[in-house]
């Protein structure tokens, strides 16, 4: 062999070797299958509103609002549930120590913080997918809106769960706060640290969403368009109104609370008006969860398996979650006119003779009502207790709560209602109107009532109705503080 | 005589400095002559007197009486074979007529020099007194390959002199001023050196070199076709033929190369004993990666610490390795340091096995049988539990007749009386005499067998080697086997400069798991309970243990069948003798297909509505790869000078996937077929799993020898792989190594005991490319489900766009010997390895608040491991050639590693540890094998409580964690393997056992067996030490605590025994059948039977029960192997 064909030979070789690498790069560049890569997501608005609806998703886990923080742990602790369930009592009794309860708690953390590490993700990325053109500058904004509400929704219910009580102490240590998707730990704040983010995040978010379709044009419950239809199931501006009203009392600037409730009040009664009555009783469909106030729900796939893993009357007596007839018959005042009373609650049959049935999330004969499947979050209601509770005026005070009351079958309060009547008269309101919502617990918070009423001992002895004392603050979870 | 001539020579040399040129050449003419005089001077004379003395040491003897150098051109003689000489004062003549007399062969004198030849190569005048002409020759030769084509680049050396000539393209070389008597040495790498003896008249000469080969240890064997030259290879590289393996055990090449390598650590599974269905956890030199950290297993679906494991140059599984016929092996190569393990760059951390089958041979066709059968013999030694009277006793010891704990056990109100009835009843069944030896129910002693059937044959251009393997083991557990059947066809061509190699396996392998379950259900059955398999409860009306062997039900399903082929096509292009292309691509897919199935009236289902009794899983799982490489290697000889360069490029894509479907609800007595199954589980959906993974690699290595004593190895390789994310595709690796061939260095070649002495260090980079998949980008998964505004994704990953890829930095140096002609020999080598960073998963490093879950990873720390390894043997006895040799050897290897950087970054996980009852910590400067617990002073003889030891030394009856301090290390101080093999004649035996000493190791069933017996536990069987040696009444010198006691033992120093043993791993006797009368008339050329012994024996310091849900076995087998 010469050495020409020598050398060329070595040229072949290197060229193809080359070759061979010089490809390489696409060839490294491998799609995960059956999964998608950031970049992927935000190149497309389809994948983008498909991020956005994983955040929406979440919040309706189990983990979440689908169970937790709505019908089964949270309302527990708020001595909602008769203790016939050994996972129950565990709650009603506070102990927030044992390795079961330990877990639900920390699964609330871990999944609340997941989601809010995904909403973070998505605020970062949607600017970029904004310049990058992929999505209309103008429906990123109402987009990232709803992203950043979503965020403080979360970490504000972190904190009324893991924070302390605010009326003592306001800078006791509560909860870290999260704006940025980089694994990066930050700090615990204090509760009022904690809940001026919340108000910023609320700022932004309502800034953002200035120009929501549902100030023009109203929740829109009949169409599911991305981005006009069916806002009321979106993190939507009323929504985030009703949330910084919310924050605001909860941190105790009830003057903030009350303009903040005001200045939407009108927008309120025109887009989410007071419940028909007949659309309750005596349908075949009845709205139990008063769907035309809900000023933001999620759609919670799973609600009727819970319902029938948790409610159902075909379960035995000792797997179902239930009120005594007593609890009920208490809360409601023996009350049958008030709409919410015979809608929610039937009696047991068979298995669950004697006991309540908790029906608010039965399901529905017509599979194409709108609000099936809806988790009710944020409701028009809850702007009037604010108001009642927070107005100066007796009489507009007295005003809020009866416009409650004459829309759920119930006569004015009378007229000579002293300050303290009105105070019991909102707690009976919050007992009725948010059975299953999860926010009692937190109004007991709120308020820092030493004892409230033992579901143990069935509401029903009047000398010591207030009988257990709530330990009001979960301990922040093993899995968040070892690692500190 | 020697000394007084050479003192001679010396002042005539010295003189004739000083002399004038006329003189000088006088002188040099009168010197020359009388060197050339010296043999047929009869004083030369041979003193030597012994027995068994080798020809070798014969000639070296010659040498240092006459000064004369013996060299021997034939194979007639064998320089290490054995014979008695008697030689006192024998003139030098009659001394080497007596010794090649039966050897027919002759002697020449010349220059200086002894040549023994073949008496038929050329008749010589057996005078040569009267010398030749001294004239010079103009010497001229020709060198040629073994396809008779001219060889560029061999060194031709004339012996005692420092001239050296190289051939050149046309493979000539000349030799203008050369004597006759000149003895010519031609070497060429790859090739034996030859040696001639330049006759008088000749003037040219041709040279055909023959290939060097079947010297197997002479050649490092890297699998990426670029092998070494072991001795002038700076790498720490083992090879074990396939002979040499199978001297040790039948039953797979792992279990072999455990015994005759050190480094090569099989770790301890205790649960799963001698599972055959259990796939081994393989280290070499220790850890590279946190293997231990919560749920990163799971993540990471292989070994962080496994090796890569090449098959025929080409990626390959440890299960296909772990089912491969031992019968086709050729060789495996063992690549443990940087130098040698660079050239697989990132995936070559943790060392690379590679394995090397038989390949095709020319000739008439040679067919191979091999039998192996082997007996297997549960080893239930280590249990000592209570038998039932013990059992009934220790209950009632501990209250279990007694309310509270009565109440709390049989979970209702329990009166005295009623209390007392259960006792009664249990005691009438142990008077009656029942006392079932539950742990001897799901065991039997089983056979195995394999049949392995070899065809090769063909031209010198086609060869090709066919063949078929069947194999059933079974396991000791009733129904548990692993049955395999592979074929191979391999083809071989070569002609002139193209020489192809296909290789073709097709593999099909079913496993069944034991319907018995796991073992420790039947070592916790009660004695007291009598054998039935009808009742699903032991204690029926207590209900409160299942029954083992109501639930081996003969309708349960844990099956997995393989099916796998494998092709191969490399082909080697050489385009002159320095210079080839080697390439070469493969193919490979497998499928499995697993199938479970839990009978209805499982236990497990009590309680379960009908339509959701009975579990059915089937899944489904492929393998796919296709990798392609291409080498050009080039090796070149100027003078001393070795060069050798190879560059290779690769490509690979490897797929996996993965699906599986559950049903659920079955009738009574079905046999497992999912359409009898009423339901899907409620919720469940169909698992899918797909991974894509492609690489690339472009290597250079460089291979340069200095007069073959300085050694110089150098590898870069820039690895390409879709794992690493996409901002970061390549990342490069090399090493560098330094050897020095002591025995050649001028100083050393007077030390004739010295055969061999190497000095080699190498250091160099590669990478773990286990770790799994990480991304530096965020992946989104789809959620189950959707909300009327469409599908929703979910962050499954966040991204880590920082994160350093987990690369080593490995440092070797080691010294190869063989001294006394091969008497001694060995290595001895230490390593430092040090990864950094590690890669290790949030979960539990970051607060949860971070949001990122176990799939994010991060770099903290780093670990450092160290070790050293051996591996000497000595002959005591060596006669080559009768066969008879004696070897005894000793392996031995230790290894220790530390954290280091972590800081407090994972105090996280160390608190989880605690809750977790976990022994390990990540501390700086801490081994990750240390256990950590705290200190015991044992049990307090008045209470029967423990007595606990604090930091401070002072002691307490209160446990505190924070008096954990590190009590012990898992980590042998040396193991190993002592050796010992002896040949006579056509018979060997075999012994090889294995020592373990120094250490530590946490007795998990004194923990949970004797003490720790909840009041859960309490319904189960346990180590009979629960009963005698826990404390009983105030006095008693126990090392248990209070009997009485239910309450939690924390893990102390207590548990934390020293474990050393020895354990009989392959005992064994082979004998080669050279009857020629009976292998004449059965057609048989060659015969071999073998007989072994695998785990014997076991001989430990501490009792403890070894194999929980699968029990050990002790071997026996039988191998046969006879070609036609």
């Amino acid at each position: 062999m010469n050495r020409d064909m020598k050398s060329k030979s070595i040229y072949l070789i290197m060229a193809a070797a080359l070759l061979i690498l010089g490809g390489c790069k696409k060839f490294l560049e491998v799609q995960p299958q059956g999964k998608y890569t950031q970049d992927q997501v935000f190149s497309n608005e389809i994948a983008i509103q498909q991020a956005l609806n994983g955040i929406y998703n979440n919040i309706a886990s189990n983990n979440l609002y689908g169970a937790n923080l709505t019908n089964t742990v949270i309302e527990s602790l708020g001595q909602r549930w008769a203790p016939n369930q050994q996972a129950i009592s565990l709650y009603q009794a506070y102990t927030y120590t044992k390795t079961t309860s330990e877990a639900t708690f920390e699964s609330i953390w871990t999944s609340a913080y997941a989601n809010i590490l995904q909403a973070n993700q998505f605020i970062q990325q949607i600017d970029v997918a904004a310049k990058n053109g992929v999505i209309s500058s103008q429906h990123a904004t109402e987009l990232k809106g709803e992203a950043i509400g979503l965020r403080a929704f979360m970490h504000f219910d972190l904190l009324r769960l893991f924070g302390p009580v605010m009326k003592t102490s306001p800078t006791g240590a509560a909860i870290p706060y999260y704006t940025k998707a980089d694994a990066v730990t930050r700090p615990i704040l204090n509760a009022t640290q904690a809940i001026d983010s919340v108000l910023a995040d609320l700022n932004t978010a309502k800034n953002l969403l200035s120009s929501d379709p549902i100030i023009t044009k109203g929740p829109d419950t009949t169409s599911h368009d991305y981005y006009v239809g069916s806002r009321n199931q979106r993190f939507n501006y009323y929504a985030v109104i009703a949330l910084q009203a919310r924050a605001y009392l909860y941190e105790g600037d009830n003057a903030d609370a009350n303009a903040t409730a005001k200045t939407a009040l009108a927008a309120f009664d025109k887009w989410f008006p007071w419940m028909v009555y007949t659309d309750i009783v005596n349908n075949a469909n009845p709205d139990r969860i008063f769907a035309p106030e809900m000023i933001f729900g999620v759609y919670n796939p799973n609600m009727y398996v819970n319902y029938l893993a948790y409610f159902s009357p075909t379960l035995t007596s000792t797997q179902i979650v239930t009120a005594t007839p007593t609890m009920v018959q208490t809360v409601f005042e023996n009350n049958t006119n008030d709409y919410r009373y015979s809608s929610t609650w039937a009696t047991g049959t068979g298995t669950t003779a004697g006991l309540e049935i908790f029906n608010k999330y039965a399901d529905l004969t017509d599979a194409t009502r709108p609000w099936r499947f809806i988790q009710p979050l944020i409701r028009k209601s809850e702007l009037y207790y604010i108001l009642a509770e927070t107005d100066p005026s007796l009489t507009s005070q007295l005003n809020y709560l009866n416009t409650v009351r004459n829309n759920r079958g119930l006569a004015n309060l009378p007229t000579t209602t002293t300050n303290a009547t009105l105070i019991t008269e909102i707690q009976k309101e919050y007992w009725k109107e948010f059975w299953g919502e999860g926010q009692i617990f937190f109004y007991y918070k709120r308020m820092n009532f030493q004892y409230v009423p033992s579901a143990a001992n069935d509401y029903n002895s009047s000398d010591t109705f207030y009988e257990i004392s709530p330990i009001y603050q979960v301990p922040l979870p093993l899995s968040e503080t070892t690692p500190r | 005589m020697y000394k007084i001539f050479t003192r001679i020579l010396c002042r005539q040399f010295t003189l004739a400095l000083n002399l004038g040129p006329q003189l000088k050449f006088a002188i040099a003419l009168l010197l020359f002559s009388l060197v050339y005089n010296v043999p047929s001077a009869s004083a030369q004379t041979i003193k030597l007197k012994k027995n068994k003395i080798t020809y070798d040491q014969i000639f070296r003897e010659i040498k240092k009486q006459t000064g004369l150098d013996v060299i021997l051109v034939s194979n007639k003689i064998q320089t290490t074979s054995k014979i008695d000489v008697s030689f006192s004062d024998t003139p030098l003549k009659d001394a080497l007529d007596e010794l090649l007399r039966p050897y027919h062969l002759e002697y020449i004198i010349q220059n200086k020099t002894i040549v023994i030849r073949e008496i038929s190569l050329k008749p010589v005048s057996r005078n040569p007194v009267s010398p030749p002409s001294l004239q010079k020759v103009y010497f001229q030769g020709r060198v040629l390959d073994e396809n008779k084509k001219p060889l560029q680049g061999a060194t031709i050396t004339i012996k005692g002199t420092n001239k050296v000539t190289a051939t050149d393209k046309n493979g000539n070389f000349v030799f203008p001023d050369v004597y006759p008597g000149d003895v010519f040495i031609i070497s060429f790498i790859g090739y034996n050196s030859t040696t001639l003896v330049l006759q008088p008249n000749q003037t040219d000469i041709e040279v055909q070199m023959v290939l060097e080969q079947g010297k197997l240890g002479d050649v490092v064997i890297t699998g990426t076709g670029i092998n070494r030259k072991r001795e002038s290879f700076t790498g720490s590289a083992e090879t074990f033929s396939g002979d040499k393996l199978k001297t040790v055990g039948n039953k797979n090449v792992i279990e072999s190369l455990k015994t005759l390598d050190p480094a090569f650590i099989v770790v301890t599974n205790n649960a799963q004993g001698s599972n055959p269905n259990s796939a081994p956890t393989i280290q070499v030199r220790g850890e590279t990666g946190i293997n231990n950290t919560t749920s990163l297993n799971a993540q990471f679906n292989s070994n962080p610490n496994q090796p890569l494991f090449i098959l025929d140059g080409f990626e390959s599984t440890l299960q296909a390795i772990y089912d491969l016929d031992m019968n086709r092996v050729a060789s495996i190569t063992l690549l443990k340091d940087a130098a040698s393990t660079a050239l697989y760059g990132a995936k070559a951390a943790n060392g690379v096995v590679v394995v090397e089958t038989k390949k095709p041979l020319p000739g008439q066709l040679q067919i191979s049988y091999t039998a192996d059968l082997s007996f297997d013999v549960p080893d239930l030694s280590s249990y000592n539990l209570m038998n039932a009277a013990q059992k009934l006793q220790f209950e009632k010891l501990s209250g279990l007749y007694n309310t509270p704990l009565g109440e709390n056990i049989f979970g209702k109100p329990q009166t005295q009386w009623q209390s007392d009835s259960i006792y009664n009843a249990r005691l009438a069944q142990v008077v009656r005499g029942v006392n079932t030896d539950w742990i001897v129910i799901p065991v039997h002693q089983v056979f195995s067998e394999r049949h392995s059937l070899q065809v090769a044959g063909g031209s010198n251009e086609i060869m090709i080697r066919a063949g078929i393997d069947y194999r059933n083991q079974n396991g000791v557990m009733k129904g548990s086997g692993r049955d395999t059947w592979a074929g191979n066809f391999d083809l071989t061509y070569r002609k002139g400069k193209i020489n192809v190699t296909n290789i073709l396996t097709v593999t099909n392998l079913v496993t069944n798991n034991s319907p018995y379950g796991s073992f420790a259900n039947f070592a916790g059955a009660n004695p007291y309970a009598p054998k039935n398999s009808t009742s699903p409860y032991l204690d029926p009306g207590e209900n409160l243990a299942a029954n083992p062997l109501y639930n081996a039900s003969p309708y349960s399903i844990s099956q997995s069948k393989t099916f796998g082929v494998n092709e191969s096509l490399q082909a080697i292009y050489t385009f002159t003798n320095d210079f080839r292309i080697q390439g070469g691509t493969s193919f490979s897919k497998d499928k499995t297909n697993g199938v479970s199935f839990i009978p209805p009236n499982n236990t497990q289902f009590i309680g379960v509505t009908p339509a959701q009794q009975g579990s059915y899983k089937d899944s489904i799982g492929g393998n796919n790869a296709v990798s392609a490489y291409l080498t050009a290697s080039y090796a070149k000889v100027f003078k001393k000078h070795q060069l050798t360069v190879n560059v290779r490029s690769d490509i690979e894509s490897t797929n996996f996937d993965f699906s599986q479907f559950e049903a659920v609800g079955f009738p009574y007595g079905t046999d497992g077929n999912p359409s009898f199954a009423y339901n899907y589980p409620t919720g469940g959906r169909p698992v899918s799993t797909t991974a894509t993974t492609h690489t690339t690699g472009l290597l250079g290595s460089l291979n340069y020898a200095y007069d073959g004593r300085i050694l110089l190895d150098a590898t870069y390789r820039l690895d390409g792989a879709s794992t690493f994310g996409a901002n970061n595709l390549y990342q490069p690796y090399y090493s560098v190594g330094l050897g020095w061939n002591l025995h050649k260095e001028a100083f050393l070649k007077s030390v004739t005991w010295i055969d061999l002495l190497k000095l080699r260090a190498n250091i160099g980079y590669t990478g773990n490319e286990n770790l799994g998949q990480f991304t530096s980008t965020s992946i989104y998964t789809f959620l189950q489900g959707t909300s009327p505004f469409g599908q929703g994704l979910a962050l499954s990953t966040l991204g880590n766009p920082n994160l350093d890829w987990q690369n080593t930095r490995q440092a070797s140096y080691g010294v190869d010997f063989q001294f006394m002609n091969g008497k001694i020999s060995g290595y001895v080598e230490y390593f430092n390895k040090f990864t950094n960073p590690l890669a290790i998963s949030a979960n539990g490093a970051l607060p949860t608040s971070t949001g990122a879950n176990a799939s994010y990873v991060l770099n903290v720390g780093n670990l450092t491991t160290q070790g050293a390894d051996f591996n000497i043997r000595y002959s005591p006895v060596y006669n080559l050639k009768d066969r008879i040799i004696w070897t005894v050897g000793l392996t031995g290897q230790r290894t220790w590693s530390r954290y280091g950087g972590i800081g407090s970054k994972l105090s996280s996980l160390n608190t989880l540890a605690l809750t977790s009852n976990s022994l390990a910590r990540y501390q700086d400067g801490h081994s990750p094998d240390d256990i950590w617990a705290v200190k015991s002073a044992g049990i307090d003889p008045a209470t029967g409580q423990e007595i606990f030891i604090k930091k401070d030394g002072t002691q307490t009856f209160i446990y505190n964690p924070d008096d954990i301090v590190r009590v012990g290390n898992t980590q042998p101080a040396i193991q190993g393997v002592i050796n010992s093999t002896f040949t006579y004649k056509n018979f060997s035996v075999g012994m090889y056992v294995r020592y373990s000493l120094g250490g530590a190791v946490f007795n998990s069933a004194l923990y949970t067996k004797v003490e720790n017996i909840s009041s859960s536990q309490i319904v189960f069987n346990q180590d009979a030490r629960a009963l005698t040696e826990r404390w009983q009444a105030p006095g008693d010198v126990a090392q248990f605590k209070a009997i009485s006691l239910l309450t939690t033992t924390p893990m102390t120093s207590r548990f934390v025994e020293k474990d050393n043993h020895f354990d009989g791993e392959s005992f064994s006797l082979s004998y080669r059948l050279t009857n020629q009368w009976l292998l004449h008339n059965l057609g048989i050329q060659t015969l071999n039977l073998a007989a072994y012994t695998n785990e014997i024996f076991r001989i430990e310091s501490i009792l403890s029960e070894r194999g929980i849900d699968y029990p050990y076995a002790r071997t026996v087998s039988f191998s046969l192997n006879a070609s036609f």
